[in-house]
């Protein structure tokens, strides 16, 4: 029994570390570190910003993320040195006149990246899978903890970099 | 192996240094990568930015809103309510802070920074933390990283490292003032100010100055009457950030400190002490193609007059020169390669028969590289060459020759850590670290006397040909996260080697013997090694309707293994005897409104230390002790927060050191941020 008692302790951890919540994705604080993270391009946007909200109309999950970012940002979020509106936007009618698109999850990842590309756009989702595809250049979550995913070649492709600092402690790919 | 080929395949890479981007020169923006990151960033672990949770050595970080609900008037107040910290207050104005164990009086084993520049005292090591020229309101956080980290710190990063970062003029618009009075008749006074200039120049001003009565003797007729001293001290400082073009900055800091206080120096005499500092560091910072590209070079000089021990007044200046380029080579590897020179001076005395001088070439390398998305790995090397010399000539009574002093020493330091992220909640680190603790100054030589005996004198000197101690540090961690509790902690295990270990002059034997025309001299001289095994425990959490708490608990127990017939004793360095083997430290803290009140249980167990003798050095019991302090603050508007905050509210006066007793300290502040 004294035996068992004193290294009960090495089981401690164990039984401790199986304690984790399952991860539950939060639009409002995703959004507000995707605008952060904008601050850390090179050259990159400064004050009031407008950002494109991608979605895709014939999927309910995709407009009710839409409408989820654009109640986050309201009539202005503040995001570090920046203040983010949004801007609905369907795939197939991407323009310029926004600093970023944010590309909710069910659209046509590689539609919205051709039409970023051609306007120089950078593509931000909370989709890691549209990193990992290249049709992103970068990803961002927030639940349990902040993860920032940059693609390099689909930056380089529209022709923006990040800061040092920033990119020693994201993962780029 | 896949580990060692991942990193044998990143170094290789390293000669190549390109993938760097041009873009704007930045100093590293703390906050906004800290509200990015949502937790506190750091670059002392590595020199790059990384965040502290995923930082290869065990780290603390104590926030600039942890130091605002303190209700601390200095630094070691606050240090000591961490795991791993142990304070030994000797006076009103004077401490000595260690990190795992072998605190003493002026403790050469800590190196204490302010944004990265060297604060402490050069000449024998130590930190007058009455004398670093940084108001608590310009400090961004305070971290603290425990265990040798000289690889890339250098000299006397070997128990740990404290670098206080303020805040950056650039990004940070900070602006306070503070009054503050209490009892033992305590007034200080402090002044932060932010200016900028448009884009182009940002600067920050700050000043300081306190003063309080001494703690009274009531025990020991050993400290006199006439060594006792009311603190009181000064400081002023600038800091300013030029970008000079789109990619280059360019960094001025300046500053003054002047202090006075009553003290213990290592061989356990109380005296006066006066120090005047003053510190001037210009650096470039270059965003470059091939990385972040940084030169600076500093200059500090520090005058410091002992009272009351023979009069020692030290003159010391320490000149530093660095180039570093730290770059991302590859999407998983960052590397950082740094040169640094260091010329260090200080006069021989109070016998001054001239100055003893080193000049230090350091380069260093930092490889860290992401092995698998769980897995990260960190290696770090810095080799120190040290040329010693003695400028001046000792009298012929004196056995020591200037020849003597022409004497190179090579070092290697060396940090390895791993880190696995097993889950979102669960990091585990495991580290490796070889520091080297320089010989000081006074060590090899700044410290020269000579005690009058009936029919000779005795010299009492430095040693030319003593040896570096090497810490070496074995260390497991888990860090543990608790979301559903809102809470998280860590437990760390760790077992450190010091070999080298160094005594000062011991009076209970000769180290050279009388010749017809020479005197007896006795000196610093390497006595044997130790160790320690030790852990330490943390937790801290946030509860509903403003509550939070944080608890911790560190064992060390600390084993001499003396050369033999050295009496570690008469070195002043039984460590076993004079390291606590218990600390521990309970806090908790509500904020409802405007209201926040916060109360701190810090616990020492019973230790050994060297009473205050002017005869041959013993040891005696210190008691353990517990003390409560408190803070309660009100904001009276957006800007203005009135507070009372008290030390040791639980007895008006405890022996915690062989120094005076601790009294009972009550302090009411007015402070202003905007």
């Amino acid at each position: 029994m004294k035996f068992r008692m004193r290294w009960a302790w090495i089981g401690f951890p164990l039984i401790v570390s199986q304690l984790a919540l399952p991860a539950h994705a939060d639009t409002s604080k995703d959004v507000q570190v995707a605008g952060r993270a904008l601050s850390f391009l090179e050259n990159g946007p400064s004050g009031r910003v407008v950002i494109g909200v991608v979605y895709d109309p014939s999927k309910a999950s995709s407009v009710a993320q839409k409408d989820a970012v654009m109640a986050a940002l309201g009539s202005g979020l503040d995001a570090g040195s920046l203040t983010l509106t949004g801007k609905p936007m369907e795939v197939g009618a991407i323009s310029g006149g926004v600093a970023a698109l944010y590309l909710t999850g069910g659209v046509n990842f590689a539609a919205a990246a051709a039409s970023a590309k051609a306007h120089k756009l950078i593509t931000i989702s909370a989709d890691s899978a549209c990193v990992n595809s290249g049709d992103c250049v970068m990803g961002v979550t927030t639940t349990p903890k902040v993860e920032i995913k940059v693609n390099r070649a689909a930056a380089a492709a529209i022709g923006v970099s990040f800061k040092s600092a920033f990119r020693m402690m994201i993962t780029e790919i | 192996m896949k580990i060692l080929a991942r990193l044998l395949a990143a170094a290789s890479g390293c000669v190549v240094l390109a993938s760097g981007s041009a873009g704007f020169a930045q100093s590293i923006d703390y906050g906004s990568l800290e509200q990015l990151f949502n937790e506190p960033v750091t670059t002392s672990a590595t020199g790059s930015p990384q965040r502290a949770a995923s930082a290869p050595v065990p780290m603390d970080i104590i926030t600039a809103a942890d130091i605002k609900r303190s209700g601390a008037v200095d630094i070691p107040t606050i240090l000591g309510r961490l795991a791993g910290i142990n304070v030994l207050t000797w006076g009103a104005g004077s401490s000595d802070v260690g990190v795992r164990g072998y605190d003493q009086a002026k403790s050469p084993r800590l190196l204490v920074l302010i944004n990265g520049r060297q604060v402490y005292t050069d000449s024998y090591g130590y930190t007058d933390w009455s004398a670093l020229p940084v108001r608590l309101e310009e400090i961004r956080q305070i971290e603290v990283v425990k265990g040798p980290n000289s690889a890339l710190f250098g000299f006397n990063a070997v128990s740990g490292v404290i670098n206080i970062v303020t805040f950056n003029p650039k990004y940070d618009n900070v602006n306070a003032a503070d009054v503050t009075t209490g009892t033992q008749a305590y007034a200080g006074i402090d002044l932060v100010k932010t200016f900028k200039l448009g884009d182009i120049l940002s600067s920050r001003v700050s000043l300081g100055a306190s003063r309080s009565n001494e703690f009274k003797n009531t025990d020991n007729p050993q400290i006199l009457s006439t060594s006792v001293e009311n603190p009181k001290s000064l400081s002023a400082s600038l800091d300013s950030i030029a970008q000079l073009t789109a990619h280059l900055q360019a960094r001025l800091e300046v500053s003054w400190t002047n202090d006075d206080q009553s003290t213990v120096v290592p061989n356990s005499i109380y005296t006066r002490l006066s120090s005047y500092t003053g510190s001037q560091r210009l650096s470039l910072l270059d965003e470059s193609p091939v990385g972040l590209l940084e030169g600076s070079v500093y200059q500090n000089e520090s005058y410091t007059k002992f009272v009351d021990f023979g009069s020692i007044d030290w003159k010391n200046k320490v000149l530093v020169a660095k180039v570093q380029d730290l770059v991302k080579i590859d999407p998983r590897d960052t590397l950082r390669v740094a040169l640094e020179y260091r010329h260090n001076e200080m006069n021989s005395d109070p016998i001054n028969t001239g100055s003893v001088f080193y000049n230090v070439y350091s380069p260093s390398v930092m490889l860290t590289s992401t092995i698998t998305s769980k897995i990260s790995a960190t290696v770090a090397a810095r080799y120190d060459q040290l040329k010693l010399g003695f400028d001046g000539a000792f009298p012929s009574y004196v056995q020591l020759t200037t020849a003597e002093y022409n004497r190179t020493i090579g070092a290697f330091s060396a940090n390895a850590g791993l880190v696995y992220t097993a889950t979102d909640n669960d990091t585990f680190r495991v580290s490796y670290a070889r520091g080297v603790q320089s010989p000081t100054l006074a060590e090899l030589g700044g410290f020269h006397a000579a005690i009058p005996e009936p029919f000779f004198a005795v010299d009492i000197t430095g040693n030319p040909s003593i040896e570096p101690s090497i810490v070496t540090n074995y260390e497991a961690d888990w860090d543990k996260a608790l979301p559903a509790v809102a809470a998280k902690g860590y437990l760390r295990l760790f077992y450190q080697t010091t070999t080298a270990v160094k005594g000062i002059p011991a009076e209970t034997g000769l180290n050279l013997y009388p010749t017809a025309t020479q005197e007896p001299l006795i000196w610093f001289q390497n006595v044997g090694s130790s160790d320690m095994t030790g852990l330490e425990a943390a937790a801290s959490g946030a509860l509903p309707k403003g509550w939070r708490w944080n608890a911790n608990y560190t064992y060390t127990n600390v084993q001499n293994e003396p050369q033999a017939g050295v009496n570690l004793v008469g070195h002043f360095a039984d460590y076993a005897a004079t390291t606590p083997k218990n600390t521990a430290n309970l806090g908790l803290g509500w904020t409802g409104g405007k209201w926040t009140a916060d109360g701190w249980l810090h616990y020492t167990s019973s230790y050994q230390d060297y009473p205050i003798t002017y005869g041959l050095p013993y040891l005696a019991k210190v008691d353990g002790y517990a003390n409560l302090d408190g803070r309660v603050a009100y904001d009276l508007t957006k800007t203005l927060t009135f507070a009372i905050s008290g030390q040791q509210l639980n007895s008006a006066r405890i022996i915690e050191t062989v120094g005076l007793p601790v009294e009972r300290r009550i302090f009411a502040s007015l402070s202003a941020n905007w």
